[in-house]
């Protein structure tokens, strides 16, 4: 038996070395834990990545019994307390420690999973991230990113969403920090986009070098030589929907009042479409013979399929999904988590900050 | 131990069998026993069962009566002994006009059970082997209330009547009812969840009836029966390892799944986990790297889960003309949606 397991499994070879592992929050978002619940278990249907569901066990457990899935991929690990979208996250962080978001970063950190996936409350998954993890050496501050769609396809994945980063998780910024957001950004597009040399821009308030904060300045200096990446200089609001970057670098204060102003400005332009659905009978026929094309920018634009968008900085992985997310995007999500915790994408970005500060 | 009998059904089953599209039934039709393949885990534990002295295997399969040499042929490559290996006529079925029957089930298979009781002696225990794709549950749910005594013969010829099967049949089973020794003798039915179904889809049978995703977890509700020896269950193992390349984490993820939904308890799990880590421990055989390491890092991890109330087989009553309804009008409506889908 002894020789034909010898060359069976020849010396060094693990059968669990293919599999990645995901530690899902089930109990965050707005429809959690059903449709979490159930976007974790079509990816144990159409995948071999292993996902730990973190959260109450008996609900867990109940709504699996009720769904097609394949349990040799999924595992559940109980959680007795969960943190609500609308709670304080920091008072919640410090009163529940054993609230699922908290037990599922503590999964990653201790290397039971690769990667950490979550819909909840987005302050307390930075703060969870922060209070558990630890920094990549050379980076002071995380940056939360969030993907955008663009008039612009990249990679070879056609993608037309842009990689916008920091939207919310550090407010104020030095030069330094937007340089290894830079860093981390162009790294992470590369990977997961699979645009070999993404673009990547610092969002000012005009594209000359001298505009823009001090922070910005300096920053635009320290990256402009550094080949390793393609930095296309500043770019203005108006550029990120045109796709100019693939990568678009801000602080955390100004990336997320711009991602909340994009958002405003689609939900308004879909109001005025239903309004003008229902106003006139010849606007109506309108957007009828538009349906098509409606339909497609709906498709290119759904944000469900890319599932979300990372947290970086961290030596351990965070995806933020949608708080709204349902099935599909869960299921996305983890693919996401799935494909970065397999790209080395943190050795890469810890070589490349290490290889700027040689700079 | 008793003398117990393990009755299987043979596609989906025992083998990986494609029906649902045209292409995949000639291919099963024209496979040559070589080429057909086993369900992972269920050769070895077929093996594993047959070694107690006094117990036999029963095949029932609704392939049709021309396929029996290369099944033979596929069982005996497998290393497989069984009493009896019973096809469907679907030749004479076809040939009589009984197109209805080509499909049926239960007027196919209840009467072939039933007999087989007759005939194979009436004290021996039974464990059941089948799928999701048809009606097993139902069927080896009514068998084990049947020979238990609590299913009357009218029971059985009004929900023989509501399938529409031959006179002649329903006959024969009513006939078996009448003369049968009653007996509480299924312990557990096992179907083997080849489509993925939702297993809360079998509640309505109680926890005698165990909706398994590998035969891994057959194995684990086993031992915990008293069904099966420990150096089997690690043979078992073994055998999904090197033949199927069967991960720790499938292991470990399939054990908790089962101890989550009550199918086995605590203290018993505690034991299987020992026996495996003293058997595997001893690293006499060559497993591969940090799978053993693996395994026993996650199986340590299931004593967190919370012991549940309905293990140990418990069984409700089941009302099987209503629940016969049931399932006729959610194959009525599956059937409209799906010609919907297809025209509408």
């Amino acid at each position: 038996m002894s020789v034909f397991v010898l060359l069976y499994f020849p010396f060094g070879y693990s059968i669990r070395s293919a599999m990645t592992v995901i530690a899902l929050d089930v109990m965050g978002g707005d429809y959690a834990p059903d449709d979490i619940v159930k976007g974790a278990a079509w990816i144990s249907l159409d995948t071999t990545i292993d996902v730990i569901l973190v959260g109450d066990e008996k609900k867990i457990t109940a709504r699996l019994k009720e769904l097609k899935h394949n349990p040799e991929h999924l595992s559940v690990y109980h959680a007795s307390q969960f943190i609500r979208m609308d709670e304080s996250p920091k008072e919640a962080i410090e009163k529940k420690p054993d609230a699922s978001i908290l037990a599922a970063a503590r999964l990653v950190k201790e290397g039971k999973a690769e990667a950490l996936v979550s819909a909840g409350n987005t302050g307390a998954c930075i703060m969870a991230c922060a209070k558990t993890f630890t920094k990549i050496p050379g980076i002071h501050k995380a940056a939360l990113a969030s993907v955008y769609p663009t008039e612009t396809r990249r990679g070879k994945k056609n993608d037309p969403f842009s990689l916008i980063l920091d939207v919310g998780a550090t407010i104020n910024v030095t030069a330094n920090d937007l340089v290894t957001f830079a860093i981390m950004g162009s790294s992470y597009a590369a990977r997961i986009s699979r645009n070999p040399r993404p673009r990547v821009a610092i969002l000012s308030n005009g594209t000359e070098e001298m505009k823009g904060t001090a922070e910005i300045v300096d920053a635009y200096r320290m990256l402009k030589d550094y080949k390793k990446i393609n930095f296309v200089g500043n770019i203005e609001g108006i550029d990120i929907p045109r796709g100019i970057a693939d990568v678009v670098v801000c602080s955390g204060f100004t990336g997320n009042i711009v991602l909340k102003m994009l958002e405003g400005v689609s939900d308004t332009v879909m109001e005025l479409a239903r309004y003008a659905y229902k106003t006139s009978y010849l606007w109506k026929f309108g957007l009828m013979m538009l349906r098509g094309a409606i339909s497609q920018l709906k498709d290119i634009t759904d944000w469900e399929q890319y599932g979300g968008a990372p947290l970086l900085g961290f030596e351990s992985l965070f995806i933020k999904a949608h708080g709204r997310s349902k099935a599909r995007a869960t299921a996305n999500a983890i693919k996401v988590a799935a494909k970065a915790a397999s790209s080395g994408l943190i050795k890469d970005i810890s070589a490349t900050i290490k290889d700027f500060s040689f700079v | 131990m008793d003398r117990i009998i393990y009755r299987w059904d043979l596609d989906k089953t025992y083998l990986k069998t494609e029906f649902e599209t045209v292409k995949g039934l000639v291919r099963t039709a024209f496979q040559s026993a070589e080429e057909k393949e086993s369900v992972p885990g269920a050769p070895s534990l077929l093996k594993e069962l047959q070694k107690d002295e006094g117990n036999s295997v029963y095949f029932i399969s609704g392939s049709p009566k021309q396929m029996r040499k290369v099944l033979e042929q596929k069982l005996r490559i497998d290393g497989i002994n069984w009493t009896e290996l019973v096809l469907k006529p679907n030749l004479q079925n076809l040939l009589h006009g009984r197109f209805h029957a080509l499909k049926e089930q239960i007027g196919y298979k209840l009467p072939v059970l039933l007999e087989d009781r007759m005939k194979s002696g009436q004290n021996s225990r039974e464990v059941l082997f089948g799928d999701d794709a048809e009606s097993d549950a139902y069927i080896y749910s009514l068998y084990a209330d049947t020979i238990a005594g609590k299913v009357n013969e009218g029971t059985i010829g009004e929900i023989m009547d509501l399938a529409h099967v031959p006179t002649v049949n329903k006959k024969k089973s009513v006939h078996v009812v009448r003369h049968l020794e009653f007996s509480d003798a299924v312990g557990r039915i096992f179907i083997y969840l080849e489509k993925r179904s939702p297993p809360k889809g079998f509640d309505i049978y109680g926890s005698r009836v165990v909706p398994i995703y590998n035969y891994f977890q057959a194995v684990l509700v086993l031992y915990t029966e008293g069904l099966m020896k420990m150096t089997s269950v690690i043979r078992i193992i073994l055998d999904l390892v090197f033949e199927y390349r069967t991960t720790a984490s499938t292991f470990a993820n399939s054990f908790q799944d089962l101890l989550r939904r009550g199918m086995i308890d605590m203290a018993r799990s505690a034991e299987i986990i020992e026996g495996v880590r003293h058997s595997l421990g001893q690293k006499i055989i060559p497993l591969p790297q940090n799978f053993y390491e693996d395994l026993m890092a996650k199986l340590d991890t299931l004593k967190g889960i919370e012991e549940k109330d309905d293990t140990g087989g418990t069984i409700r009553p089941i009302d099987y003309i209503a629940l016969f309804q049931d399932q006729h009008r959610k194959q009525v409506k599956q059937k409209k949606s799906l010609f919907d889908k297809l025209f509408g």
